[in-house]
């Protein structure tokens, strides 16, 4: 627990002397309440890797990745992998995509996703902490807290599902790169998609 | 029932002329494939466009979108003998929304392409397909694509305008505008800065980058005008990883009257003097070798030996001399680098780029024109010792004599090779090398090109009065390259090219590490300016923060030291300074205090960043801030 906090701490502190959130620096620690009622922590999930994606169900961009099944495959393939799958909506209450935790627990249902949890954050503080300017955009944390990825879900800026398979999708090729034992080849990428709906 | 069928032949009715149409309605925008005349002429370039009509508070966007959006986009489908032109996009409106920013045109906008038709088209009409892809937002977004289709008669003759030719006519208005702004970019560890000359200084200018990812876009940049120059500092975006060759800027004024396309290349972060590459140097000092052998001193020597090689076996001969050469000019060049390293560590500056080296090597160059100008009887003599030494010197190899001829000839060889010297000092122990290695092949190339070939024999010109006209000419090399020198010297030390100029007020003292620790050491809140006379944005947060004169009077003030460490020159000490904040460059500005942490700053400042930094700095207090702060 003692070793818990200080590394809590030493997050804060990282976080505190670096305005903006970069690639191969400790990720952002955070607390947010998933759907379930149940508060989720950055740091309870040490030792594994980490995925984070914003989301906004009502967001063209967000539907062109869930409607074509791409999110969902991504989702069954890492989740798989004993990777955490954090999706998480920063839509406002009154904004375009702010759902209740029974919404959202029907979306997952209803879309076949399978996230290892949703996390809601209306006030916008996570989604703030992290940048994050688009859904979706998607970050990649190592099991050692260290953020590898962050950026667009794949390399082809639209809106049309038939750009799906000519992209390269840069989740997926981060964490294989990760599991792999080598670097990740692209670290960072302009995120595309709808602007984030915060307050 | 009647009503449904009725409904559902308007809605097949509706997706035919879909298909076909010019235009189409998606959901909040109409959009619409236009020509500029009614009908096209053969042979010539004709404009149309796509017409977007958002409904009211909506918007499309601009060829960057921003932070998010998406631009616009036409795939045509033409027959042959067609080809469709980039968009030209009116200039952009900046849309807030939320913490973010996107570029684009809330209202009607017309994204026009040039289509050019081949003389040789022979149809009578030529049918335009486009496939648009388009996004319209308000806060949400909705994508949208069509294909739509025009179908225009082609004639010999003059088109007549189209009823849409007077929104051609408008959106030209908007179009970027002839310029001659010559401009350049620097990019540093947080900053993108851009510095334009031009007819630029009249106007208050937006500035839009054509690339997202290069710049924040929520943080309006910093904008001054220096000297005719505009300059702007932009925050530096997190995904700019590898700065582009080449950034393309828009700037408009404030009602848009003004519209111009700027392309900037990255700034050179190097004075003048460094400008000369590794390369060049090399193929000077492999030209001056070669010029060597036609000093007085050097040329009887190289006729005689090259008669006497032509005894015995020629080619090792040759080879042996070139290595005498070879080795003797290594020899002066590891003198040279051990000389230099000597120097270096009791703290002499070998660099072209400090003013006295400069000086010094200008003085030797018009002393050496002199010479040279001058009827020296020195040479005369040196050349009647060097015939002497070779023709005693026939059996003792010519390894020998190859060294041999580089010492005997130096008296004359000095003024290039003084040259070479000069360069290489200023220079890595391996440019050193290079250039000396280059210099001996030069040198000893014609001899050992001889012995090889020996036919070669007869091209050496013959001694003769020439040599000493020759070596007069010289001379004027020698001067021009003073006159280089001092040019150089002029850009250092001159007026324009010191900061204590325009951003070293009296009170401001010079970078030494010594006088860092001092004013430490004393008490002192010490404010640390690392600036370059060609780093622009250090030029902006000088005008932005520097000039202002409260934070003027607070440096001045008792218990507070400015110190400025100039890093036009290039400089060991300060390049130090800045690598130990893993920096390679500047702008950098640290607040020191006894018992503190040194205090990093942005590298876009505001003044009143600055005065709080210094003031908390001042009081003790252990303030932590981020520029994300409210000013407290």
């Amino acid at each position: 627990m003692k070793k818990l906090s200080l590394f809590l701490c030493s997050l804060a502190l990282a976080f505190s002397a670096h305005a903006k959130v970069e690639v191969d620096q400790p990720a952002p620690a955070f607390s947010l309440t998933a759907t379930d009622g149940k508060t989720v922590s950055l740091a309870d999930h040490k030792g594994k890797y980490v995925v984070l994606e914003w989301t906004n169900h009502l967001c063209p961009y967000v539907q062109k990745h869930y409607e074509s099944g791409n999110m969902q495959g991504l989702q069954k393939k890492f989740t798989g992998k004993d990777i955490v799958w954090l999706s998480v909506i920063s839509s406002s209450p009154g904004k375009q995509g702010h759902v209740s935790p029974e919404e959202a627990d029907q979306l997952t249902q209803s879309r076949n996703a399978t996230p290892s949890a949703v996390l809601l954050d209306p006030e916008g503080t996570v989604g703030q902490l992290y940048g994050a300017r688009t859904t979706p955009h998607m970050y990649i944390i190592d099991p050692e807290g260290t953020l590898r990825y962050a950026g667009a879900i794949d390399s082809i800026k639209s809106a049309n599902p038939a750009d799906i398979p000519k992209a390269t999708n840069y989740v997926d090729q981060g964490l294989g790169e990760l599991l792999a034992g080598e670097d990740v080849s692209v670290k960072a990428s302009r995120p595309y998609g709808c602007s984030v709906k915060y307050k | 029932m009647r009503l449904l069928t009725t409904l559902l032949i308007y809605f097949c009715l509706l997706l035919q002329a879909h298909a076909q149409s010019s235009e189409t309605e998606g959901p909040h925008i109409r959009v619409a494939l236009v020509s500029e005349q009614s009908q096209l002429q053969a042979g010539q370039t004709q404009w149309v466009g796509i017409r977007l009509q958002p409904e009211h508070h909506w918007h499309t966007y601009w060829r960057n979108p921003g932070d998010s959006g998406e631009a616009p986009s036409i795939n045509w489908t033409l027959p042959e003998g067609v080809t469709a032109g980039e968009i030209l996009w009116s200039a952009p409106q900046r849309i807030p929304v939320a913490h973010l920013v996107n570029f684009g045109y809330e209202g009607e906008s017309l994204l026009m392409v040039p289509l050019t038709i081949d003389k040789g088209y022979s149809a009578t009409s030529v049918p335009l397909k486009a496939s648009i892809s388009w996004l319209v937002c308000k806060e949400d977004c909705i994508p949208g694509w069509a294909d739509l289709m025009l179908q225009l008669p082609v004639t010999d003759t003059e088109g007549t305008p189209s009823e849409q030719a007077p929104l051609f006519e408008k959106a030209r208005s908007t179009h970027p505008m002839a310029n001659d702004i010559q401009g350049e970019f620097e990019v540093s560890s947080d900053a993108v800065s851009v510095s334009l000359v031009g007819d630029l200084a009249s106007d208050e200018w937006s500035i839009f980058p054509f690339v997202d990812g290069w710049v924040v876009h929520a943080q309006k940049p910093t904008i001054v005008t220096e000297d005719g120059r505009l300059l702007a500092s932009f925050t530096r975006s997190e995904y700019l990883l590898q700065p582009p060759a080449e950034m393309q800027w828009l700037l408009v004024n404030q009602d848009a009257s003004r519209v111009y396309e700027v392309s900037t290349r990255p700034a050179s972060l190097m004075p003048a003097s460094s400008d000369f590459s590794l390369a060049s140097a090399i193929l000077f000092a492999f030209v001056g070798g070669l010029i060597l052998n036609l000093m007085p001193c050097v040329l009887p020597v190289l006729g005689l030996k090259a008669i006497s090689l032509q005894k015995g076996d020629q080619r090792t001969q040759g080879l042996m001399y070139m290595a005498g050469v070879l080795l003797t000019f290594w020899l002066i060049a590891g003198l040279l680098i051990l000389l230099r390293h000597g120097g270096a560590s009791i703290g002499w500056g070998f660099q072209l780029q400090s003013p006295w080296v400069v000086g010094l090597l200008a003085a030797l160059f018009v002393a050496i024109g002199l010479a040279l100008l001058g009827d020296s009887k020195l040479f005369a003599r040196i050349s009647g010792t060097g015939q002497h030494l070779t023709e005693k010197d026939g059996a003792s190899g010519s390894f020998y004599t190859g060294a041999l001829a580089v010492v005997v000839a130096s008296p004359c060889t000095a003024p290039f090779m003084a040259a070479a010297l000069g360069y290489a000092l200023t220079q890595p122990a391996t440019t050193s090398f290079a250039i000396f290695t280059a210099l001996a092949l030069g040198f000893g190339l014609p001899l050992t090109a001889i012995s090889l070939f020996p036919r070669l024999h007869n091209w050496i010109p013959k001694p003769g009065p020439w040599m000493l006209r020759f070596k007069q000419a010289m001379a004027i090399p020698m001067f021009l390259t003073a006159a280089w020198l001092l040019w150089v010297l002029a850009g250092q030390t001159g007026f324009k090219s010191v900061p204590g100029q325009d951003s070293g007020p009296a009170f401001a003292v010079s970078y030494t590490e010594q006088q860092l620790q001092q004013a430490i050491a004393e008490g002192d809140t010490v404010l640390l300016n690392a600036t370059a006379d060609w780093c622009i944005t250090c030029k902006v947060n000088e005008q932005v923060a520097f000039r202002n004169e409260e934070l003027r009077t607070l440096l001045a003030s008792e218990g507070y030291t400015y110190l400025l460490a100039d890093w036009t020159n290039r400089d060991e000490a300060i390049l130090n300074l800045l690598t130990g904040f893993e920096r390679s460059g500047v702008p950098l500005y640290v607040i020191y205090k006894q018992g503190r942490k040194p205090k990093l700053l942005p590298q876009i400042l505001t003044a009143d960043l600055v005065l709080r930094e210094l003031r908390a700095a001042h009081a003790g207090a252990a303030i932590e801030s981020s520029p994300g702060q409210p000013d407290s």
